[in-house]
């Protein structure tokens, strides 16, 4: 089933209400019905009975497409497939948390926008250099990331001595609009908020305080986390996975805001 | 007569914080789209100031001077190979 919402550009919450009379396993997909390429979740969930999937939006296109199917049978039309019922989709105000972001940094303020700008059109975008309102921050959206001639899997790196960031377009075109900007604000927080430019923990935390208080997406902060950056099992993967989960939880039972 | 001045603001507040629920929380009317547009045309100049795309340098355009940067590293002043974070 695909239903179209007027969002209009506006910060929202949706609120997707659907029920289902065993445990089924439910895919939501959240699109914008004009712009290629541009995603605000992709996830699902196994339902039986009632459940309500919450999708914070501080980013939307002018129409929502959200699709909502049993992946068992796939996307058919309403009536086509009585295993789910969508009951009702409802907008609601966004949540957000901006008091944990240090706005009075002018590098912060002008990234959040630089990035939001991109990461909302990079469906469309050509490959190229595109640089900041302020000429502060400059990304190279490349083809593929290359060293050497070799391609990199990192959809997303940034060069620690001039704060160049280069994207991977291959990628970032698969990636939800909420993962994009996750990415560039861990890349922006290595080098311009860290005290340790290369403490990877560091960023994930420094990036995630922004994305969180900005209202995004807890679910597709961890799903970013999990496949672009902890690919590899590792005990330290464990453990930043480990540190990104708490403080996620944390945040959002108003506990602690500021990482030390 | 000053029972009535109160139970009127009483009135007033709960119907502006009945109203200001109501308008926050708007259920949609579920319209159909039979399939998604897999040919879609998009024009950014449409979107609002905030949304709209970054400016995109011209080719051989040179780098302005203004670019934030962390600290005079010594590799780039040496002219080593830049180093990444990923």
């Amino acid at each position: 089933m695909i239903y179209k919402v007027p969002t209009r550009h506006e910060e929202l919450t949706l609120l997707i209400k659907v029920h289902t009379f065993k445990p089924e396993t439910i895919r939501l997909k959240v699109t914008d019905a004009d712009q290629p390429n541009t995603a605000f979740t992709d996830r699902y969930k196994t339902i039986d009975g009632e459940s309500i999937f919450f999708v914070r939006m501080p980013v939307s296109p002018a129409n929502a497409l959200i699709s909502i199917y049993n992946e068992a049978n796939g996307n058919l039309q309403v009536g086509a497939d009585n295993t789910i019922i969508v009951d009702s989709i409802t907008k609601e105000p966004l949540d957000k948390k901006l008091d944990v972001i240090d706005f009075s940094n002018p590098l912060v303020r002008s990234f959040v926008n630089f990035a939001t700008r991109f990461c909302y059109n990079a469906g469309s975008l050509p490959s190229g250099t595109y640089l900041s309102d302020d000429k502060k921050f400059v990304i190279k959206y490349l083809p593929i990331i290359e060293d050497n001639g070799q391609e990199q899997t990192t959809p997303a790196r940034i060069d620690i001595d001039n704060g160049t960031i280069e994207i991977s377009k291959k990628h970032f075109l698969d990636f939800t609009v909420p993962s994009r900007k996750a990415i560039l604000l861990h890349e922006f927080s290595h080098v311009y908020l860290n005290d340790n430019v290369d403490d990877e923990v560091e960023a994930d935390l420094n990036g995630l305080l922004i994305y969180l208080g900005l209202g995004y997406p807890r679910i597709e902060a961890f799903e970013v986390f999990a496949k672009t950056f902890l690919t590899v099992p590792s005990d330290g993967n464990r453990m930043r996975y480990d540190k990104i989960k708490s403080f996620i939880d944390e945040f959002e039972q108003h506990n602690t805001y500021l990482y030390e | 007569m000053i029972m009535d001045k109160q139970k009127m603001v009483y009135v007033g507040v709960a119907l502006f914080a009945f109203l200001v629920i109501v308008n926050s929380t708007k259920k949609v009317v579920l319209e159909e789209v039979v399939s998604e547009n897999t040919n879609k045309t998009f024009d950014n100049t449409s979107l609002p100031y905030q949304l709209r795309p970054p400016y995109k340098m011209a080719e051989g355009e040179s780098m302005p001077k203004t670019i934030a940067k962390r600290t005079n590293q010594f590799s780039s002043f040496l002219g080593i190979k830049p180093r990444f974070d990923t």
